[in-house]
């Protein structure tokens, strides 16, 4: 075609040209998931003008078993390729993701860029060999892909509305190459077909992933915000919880707190996400506010704690009337119930919110829940009053074996019913002085506040017992309140050395033994250490530990159990002044630098925490002569049983998907958002 | 002194109420409203009607996780009947958009729903279990059951299949309970922003009876068993009846009448 002028012609119709059969073009597609793997014979459509308007065939075939499509014979049009939705679902269900995610930044407010853009590049392998093969790389999520909305086991609630990261074309119009990308091959890379799940152990030994991811969930439950703003309860479990290309978050307080997640196929995400709120009037005649999620393997209840604002939840906290802990919500009429303990009591307050919820919510907590536990995990978590309000929950569904994590939980069963609690999974962190733990007092309060103040006893007893605390020894009668679980705790140790009041040997004869000579005063030394403590960790318990023998003299023995965590109890007595310990924020920060700390105990530079561990532990050996003895021996325990604290991500690293999990978190986890309070 | 007390009281009392509006609902009698009907079946029950407002002139104090105070609009909830219109099998109840007051109360959402009215129907004993809920909201706040599954514009028809459905649990005490199998779960949530009528029939198939027996022990591979209307018995490891199944029992049943 050498002359490239045509003009209309005054004397003939058309003009002879002469040149070649028109040249024909090709293109290959290859299918992969991100590990690499082939998306072998699945039945695909590849459509252009060509076939839209009947001129030639739809191209239809299977991808062979390197996932690769190839179409010959091509006119110089865009090809739209389609996979059918159903094979493509099914297998892409069942394709694990790469740890690392590319972690876009989330729109901020008046941000007009999409929550879910196309991929960044430089980020995936599959990307750098494709590229260095000279092919085209596209990463793919299957609604760009697949040719209608394929059908899901659980159903999406509303099946015009499927998710946006998975589905982002509503008219599923296939995946379309222009015409000047023809004659080459373009590697597919797809998005398996996956949603997160909170990477959960439920097991007896203590995890440090459960007591992370269950904290965030505790500070989850405290969220009120509207069901589509970032942070909510639906938003996070029913939005983030499919976006697989951002670790999900949790959000309080402007901190943004990655979660550790686990990627389950989409069939197994969470379908139901419920917070519930007694919303009752205002001012709350009681306000008990709770979410549940459930998916495939999981149900997982956070209970919301109290205002902590100069404790004003007078209905609920306050109450130190110890009642018997049946719960009427739970019996239904003609119906033998068993109470919740045979015997014991419980705490008038957290029962009474406890039932509220059971009252408003009789159909979620006494048919949704129980009966989604078949064959599931039930994980249940609180903070403060959320607490005693999971552990009420757990000892009514204590025959599902429910697994508790806590977190500054007052008292709330007396000591009998404990003992008839026993079966319940239940370990209970204690941050050092919180005041909250030790609340109502180890004693049996009631009879005494009774008489003292009548009817109003109760309510106003409430003041007295704060003051006193540290009196409550004298109650130890009775069937007093006390705590259940194996403890955790994060515990500030200082050390203290022993020096003479005086150096002079010149005042030994002055004024006989209360001279300055004769005088010893206990100095405390600058370094301070808060450790995190799980004394069910120490070897008694630990059937494996490989270096029992070495540790002997610096492990926890049954006796010094005994003696620095007595059961039942806390090893610190709590203080008004220690108030500012109770928040989440003074738990969650341990449970993340420790998480941090024990992913990778060699990072670069190391975190404050490990620092000012190493000055601690410098600082006994250079004053080891002088040292007060009993506060040596319980930190060189504690320094053990610190060092523990890592076996036990053992088995979130042997759990399917569970090193991806934590390699995921320490890539998004930022080791110098520190929020440590003595480390920081 | 016994001429103090009240005194004293009644001084305790202002001090504690202090100069707070006042938060009750007002509603002005020609305000616009929003009407819902809901369509009962024979064998059922309307359940009340669970209305919340709110105001963004009074709100109070909340504080997150991690101790930060910040303000939350106040809300309030009422309880209202519906009313059934004639000898019909229409209930119906309006719900005044404006809640008035001197907190300018605003309508924000409604729960309501059917329920078997007669249990003991299915056998002596039975409870009412769940099933059979709606939540509709009608701004951009959270219900007390949470956010909406499903938005709709325009005023909103909701026909949904209910199927009867008897369980048996043993864990936790023996019960025998009746409950309505829907599509999804014990509430069809929706955010409807510019309704002015709400519609509920509830469509229920009482000759497709689904029972399911609950194991006795949890233990892994222990699973609920459930006997479907055209007896097949599954035992999947689903914990409510598959939908989808009884649908396709049910329209293969009348198609062949």
């Amino acid at each position: 075609m050498n002359d490239r002028l045509h003009r209309t012609d005054t004397l003939g119709s058309c003009k002879t040209v002469i040149c070649g059969k028109q040249k024909m073009h090709w293109i290959e597609f290859q299918l992969l998931d991100e590990q690499g793997e082939p998306l072998a014979n699945l039945p695909y459509r590849a459509l252009s003008e060509a076939t839209r308007s009947d001129y030639i065939p739809e191209y239809r075939g299977r991808t062979d078993a390197e996932g690769v499509i190839r179409l010959d014979g091509l006119h110089p049009l865009a090809i739209t390729l389609l996979i059918d939705a159903e094979l493509l679902a099914e297998l892409l269900q069942n394709r694990r993701l790469r740890a690392q995610r590319a972690e876009p930044e989330r729109p901020g407010f008046a941000d007009r860029a999409p929550l879910y853009g196309p991929q960044c590049s430089g980020f995936s392998p599959i990307e750098q060999r494709a590229v260095a093969a000279g092919h085209g790389y596209h990463y793919l999520r299957i609604g760009q892909l697949c040719d209608r909305l394929p059908t899901f086991d659980p159903p999406l609630a509303d099946a015009r509305q499927p998710p946006a990261y998975h589905f982002p074309d509503p008219k599923f119009g296939g995946f379309t190459i222009a015409d000047d990308q023809l004659d080459r091959r373009h590697v597919l890379e797809v998005c398996p077909l996956r949603a997160w799940s909170l990477t959960l152990h439920h097991q007896a030994e203590y995890s440090l992933v459960n007591a992370y991811n269950l904290a965030l969930m505790s500070i989850l439950a405290y969220s009120t915000r509207p069901e589509n703003a970032l942070g909510s309860v639906k938003e996070f479990f029913e939005r983030q919880c499919l976006d697989l290309s951002r670790t999900p978050i949790i959000l309080d307080s402007g901190q943004k707190l990655p979660c550790v997640v686990t990627d389950v196929p989409f069939n197994g995400r969470y379908t139901i996400a419920e917070p519930l709120d007694t919303t009752q009037a205002r001012p709350p005649e009681g306000d008990t506010q709770l979410f549940y999620a459930i998916n495939a393997t999981q149900v997982l209840v956070g209970w919301r704690g109290t205002e902590v604002d100069g404790f004003a939840d007078p209905g609920t906290d306050a109450t130190f009337r110890p009642v018997k802990p049946e719960v009427q919500a739970l019996c239904e009429p003609k119906v033998p119930c068993a109470d919740l303990t045979p015997e014991g009591s419980v705490h008038l307050g957290f029962r009474d919110a406890f039932e509220l919820a059971r009252r408003v919510y009789a159909k979620d907590l006494g048919k949704t829940i129980p009966e989604a536990i078949e064959g599931k995990g039930l994980f249940i978590c609180g903070h403060s009053l959320g607490g005693a309000l999971g552990l009420v929950h757990a000892a009514s569904l204590k025959e599902r074996n429910p697994l508790l994590y806590t977190y500054g939980m007052p008292r709330t069963f007396t000591l009998k019913a404990v003992t008839c609690l026993n079966e319940i999974v239940h370990f209970r962190h204690v941050n050092d002085i919180d005041p909250i733990p030790s609340v109502p007092p180890e004693a049996e309060l009631d009879n005494h506040l009774y008489k003292l103040y009548g009817p109003l006893g109760t309510t106003l007893g409430f003041a007295w017992s704060m003051l006193q605390l540290t009196a409550s020894q004298l109650f130890r009668h009775g069937d007093p309140f006390c705590h259940h679980g194996e403890i955790a705790m994060f515990f500030k140790a200082e050390q203290h050395t022993l020096r003479r009041g005086s150096p002079y040997p010149a005042y030994r004869n002055k004024d006989g033994l209360g001279a300055p000579y004769n005088t010893t005063i206990a100095y405390r030394l600058s370094e301070k250490v808060k450790f995190y403590l799980v004394p069910s960790l120490s070897p008694d318990d630990d059937q494996q530990a490989e270096q029992a023998q070495q540790r002997l003299t610096t492990s926890l023995t049954a006796e010094s159990r005994a003696r620095f965590f007595p059961p039942f109890s806390n090893p610190k007595a709590g203080r008004f002044v220690g108030l500012g310990n109770h928040f989440m924020s003074n738990y969650q920060p341990y449970i993340y630098g420790q998480l941090l700390e024990s992913i990778n105990p060699e990072r670069s530079p190391l975190l404050k925490r490990q620092l000012d561990r190493q000055n601690f532990e410098q600082q006994t050996r250079d004053n080891y002569g002088s040292l007060v003895e009993d506060e040596l021996a319980r930190n060189r325990v504690f320094l053990d049983l610190q060092s523990r604290l890592g076996e036990t991500l053992r088995v979130t690293q042997q759990a399917d998907g569970g090193a991806e999990a934590l390699q995921r978190f320490d890539a998004v986890a930022d080791p110098s958002a520190c929020y440590e309070r003595t480390h920081c | 002194m016994i001429k103090k007390m009240p005194i004293a009281i009644l001084t305790l009392c202002v001090s504690l109420s202090g100069c707070a509006k006042d938060q009750s609902l007002a509603p002005p009698p020609d305000g616009e409203s929003i009407t819902v009907t809901v369509k009962v079946p024979k064998e059922l029950v309307a359940e009340t009607l669970q209305v919340m407002y709110r105001s963004t002139l009074c709100t109070f104090t909340d504080h997150s996780a991690f101790g930060e105070a910040y303000q939350r609009d106040g809300y309030q909830r009422t309880d209202l009947q519906l009313v059934r219109e004639g000898q019909s099998d229409r209930y119906v109840a309006k719900l005044p958009i404006d809640g008035g007051g001197a907190c300018q109360w605003r309508l924000s959402n409604v729960t309501f729903g059917v329920a078997y009215g007669h249990p003991t129907n299915f056998g002596e004993n039975v409870t009412y279990g769940a099933g059979g809920g709606v939540v509709v909201i009608f701004d951009h706040n959270n219900s007390p059951r949470g956010g909406a599954d499903i938005k709709v514009e325009g005023d909103l028809t909701i026909r949904k299949d209910y199927y009867p459905w008897v369980k048996e649990s043993f864990l936790g005490g023996y019960r025998k309970r009746v409950s309505l199998a829907g599509e999804g779960d014990i509430y069809v949530m929706y955010q409807a922003l510019q309704a002015r009528q709400v519609y509920f029939e509830p469509v229920l198939h009482s000759g497709f009876l689904v029972t399911s027996v609950q194991p006795k022990v949890k233990k892994k591979g222990n699973h609920t068993s459930f006997t479907y209307p055209d007896g097949s018995v599954v035992t999947d490891g689903r914990s409510k009846p598959d939908f989808r199944k009884l649908q396709a029992i049910r329209q293969a049943a009348e198609s062949k009448q």
